[in-house]
């Protein structure tokens, strides 16, 4: 079967990123063993590989857009298929990074077990623990990689759409949300909720409500990362909907 | 119908109208002219048509299908822009690998055979050309695609004589061997007059001419003579423009003369579609 | 061989003469081949339709014929048919105009003999 040409595309803009990337993870991990096994007494844990990806491909996400719509633009390939093969692309590269980092936690889990001080954690072990030790061997090891699949899938998603946002404002609209938003959510929000619970108009601070709220969508409470699953393909599927609005009708740019 | 349709087509941007109700139509197998003032909206008319830009109003039809968001009519188009839309850290090398994925009917040898008359170095990326060698490396994906219609948006911009000389020569190879329609927009008439069958000219994003070559210049005339002569020759008729130098003047009038009506002092030029343009364009200003 | 866009006379009618004149000149042999289409219209940068037509005027003078895939040759007789052609031309163009000025003038057809022939010696 021929590979479509823009999914390839777009799989290739990738290809050097990952590589480096996981070549900068090869390096810290040879760096951690190193100190770890040469000053005696010190402790180095390796847990954040997951939130590393995340981050990695949530900048991905936002350099996915542009070239690869403009290319799809001289090539006479239409937005349709252009984003049939975006959504296609995001699938295939969060289950290849699942099953990599799938692959390098459970190596350094036994290179781990020979060394003292040196835990190894995912971050599904790390914050679903009640689950971890009651579940079987063979649900975890699916949900240990079906949890990341969802979480990178929507990282991603969430970078494009940021992309496109940005590419179908105007510059002072731009500017408005850039500013605007990191202002509001760190100062402004916080600073109403604040005011409005001091002043007794409301009984619990929304920032607790929005927090428990989070809390409960990734399942925590619960211990029940399949319902973190659920939310992460929820909101990639929310994000990829409105990427689409916005893709639906952009135009070139002078 | 085959042949590329505009039907109504209007756009704005804010405020602005850049087109506004434009309807032609390009034939298959037609060398057209797009001539237009920068501005004038020949590039915006060029992106609706390849899916590029969402119209407010109307459609576009390849051979009798709606061209919006449509694969199969959009893959018998290509058009060279002036933006380039290639990655800017995309060599001439990948450029044509990608161009071969998504036309099945590009042609790498011949591709590779004009990068080497124009002397473009195929390992240089985009980003690192001259302005010449940019529209160089579009131009050569552009005559190797071998789609049923070829757009050229301001093909010769920044390349020099021999290089332009070059691209005009490969071009009519190409065209004469194997007719396909093409469309060449600039503001440059002088240089493809000879070229072209069919002339549009576009003013303030309406059509204000649209004809054939021969037909268009078969419509006027240039009159010169003494100013007192020549005003004399010319009462009542349509003058679109007048040069004067001294006592001379020149006349640029539209319609037919008589040869015999033509008194001694009085002499009838053929038009030239430069001076044409330039009278049609700043008529309207 | 020259084309000039700035001429009066019409682009396909300057390919037409110039091939007649490549011909008269022997530069075109009789029977022998003649460039193609692309090759005029490239070698002048014209639409190939306007090269075509030029072309057309001498196949329907008989003075080019088309061998299909193969090729257009000149016609045998082409030098003999196009002097004759030039001939008349000449005649209408020069001789016409040179007798209207002269009657106006009121030189006489002896006196334009003696003219021309100083023309020669000169």
């Amino acid at each position: 079967m021929k590979v479509n040409a823009i999914l390839k595309f777009q799989l290739n803009e990738h290809k050097k990123g990952i590589m480096i990337y996981y070549f900068v993870m090869l390096c810290v991990i040879i760096l951690s063993t190193g100190s770890v096994l040469s000053f005696q007494g010190v402790e180095v844990e390796f847990t954040g590989l997951e939130i590393a990806t995340m981050i990695f491909l949530f900048v991905c996400g936002l350099n996915g857009f542009k070239e690869a719509f403009y290319l799809t633009l001289q090539n006479g390939i239409t937005r349709k298929e252009l984003f049939k093969n975006r959504l296609l692309m995001v699938m295939i590269l969060a289950t290849f990074m699942a099953l990599v980092d799938e692959l390098i936690l459970n190596l350094l889990n036994v290179l781990g077990s020979q060394i003292q001080n040196f835990p190894i954690s995912g971050l599904v072990e790390m914050v679903y623990g009640t689950f971890f030790s009651t579940a079987s061997s063979g649900m975890i090891l699916l949900v240990d990689i079906g949890f990341k699949i969802f979480l990178y899938a929507f990282a991603l998603s969430v970078g494009y759409f940021i992309r496109i946002g940005y590419y179908r404002m105007n510059k002072s609209q731009r500017i408005a949300v850039s500013v605007g938003v990191p202002i509001g959510l760190t100062y402004v929000l916080p600073f109403l909720d604040t005011m409005l619970y001091q002043a007794g108009v409301i009984t619990t601070p929304y920032s607790l409500i929005v927090l428990q709220g989070l809390a409960w969508m990734l399942g925590i409470p619960s211990q029940n990362p399949i319902m973190a699953m659920v939310s992460f393909f929820a909101l990639t599927v929310i994000f990829s909907g409105f990427s689409w609005l916005m893709l639906r009708k952009a135009g070139i740019k002078n | 119908m085959n042949g590329v349709e505009i039907k109504n087509i209007s756009k704005s941007f804010k405020e602005t109208k850049a087109l506004n109700d434009v309807s032609i139509s390009f034939e298959q197998d037609k060398i057209y002219g797009l001539l237009g003032r920068n501005g004038a909206g020949k590039s915006t008319l060029l992106n609706i048509i390849t899916n590029r830009l969402n119209a407010d109003r109307g459609e576009v039809l390849i051979d009798g299908v709606s061209a919006w968001e449509n694969s199969d009519a959009q893959r018998k188009i290509y058009m060279m822009s002036e933006k380039v839309l290639y990655p800017e850290n995309m060599n001439g090398e990948a450029a044509l690998k990608w161009s071969r994925e998504f036309y099945p009917d590009f042609d790498m040898d011949y591709a590779r055979k004009l990068a080497n008359d124009f002397g473009l170095d195929l390992k240089k990326k985009v980003r690192s050309l001259s302005t010449g060698y940019v529209s160089i490396y579009k131009i050569i994906i552009a005559l190797s695609v071998n789609t049923p219609y070829v757009f050229f948006d301001e093909p010769v911009l920044g390349l020099d004589a021999n290089h332009r000389e070059l691209f005009y020569k490969r071009l009519i190879e190409k065209y004469s061997e194997n007719p396909f329609t093409v469309v060449l927009s600039t503001h440059l008439i002088e240089e493809i007059a000879s070229i072209i069958e069919e002339i549009i000219i576009i003013q303030n994003g309406e059509i204000i001419q649209n004809d054939s070559c021969e037909h268009l210049l078969s419509q006027g005339y240039t009159v010169s003579g003494s100013a007192s002569e020549v005003d004399k020759f010319i009462e009542g008729m349509e003058v679109i423009g007048i040069d004067t130098l001294g006592g001379l003047k020149s006349a640029t009038v539209m319609g037919k003369i008589e040869a015999s009506s033509v008194p001694d002092g009085i002499e009838i030029g053929k038009l030239d579609l430069q001076k044409l343009f330039i009278k049609l364009t700043n008529e309207q200003e | 061989m020259q084309i000039s866009f700035e001429d009066e006379k019409p682009i396909f009618i300057q390919i037409a003469e110039g091939i007649e004149d490549a011909i008269l000149t022997g530069a075109y042999v009789e029977e022998g081949q003649i460039p193609s289409i692309t090759e005029f219209s490239v070698n002048f940068k014209i639409n190939p339709a306007t090269a075509l037509k030029g072309i057309n005027l001498l196949v329907e003078e008989g003075i080019i014929f088309k061998k299909r895939g193969v090729g257009m040759f000149v016609q045998k007789g082409a030098v003999e048919q196009l002097k004759n052609k030039r001939k008349e031309q000449f005649f209408d163009h020069y001789v016409k105009n040179l007798i209207e000025e002269a009657k106006k003038l009121r030189i006489s057809s002896q006196e334009i003999l003696r003219m021309v022939e100083r023309g020669f010696d000169e």
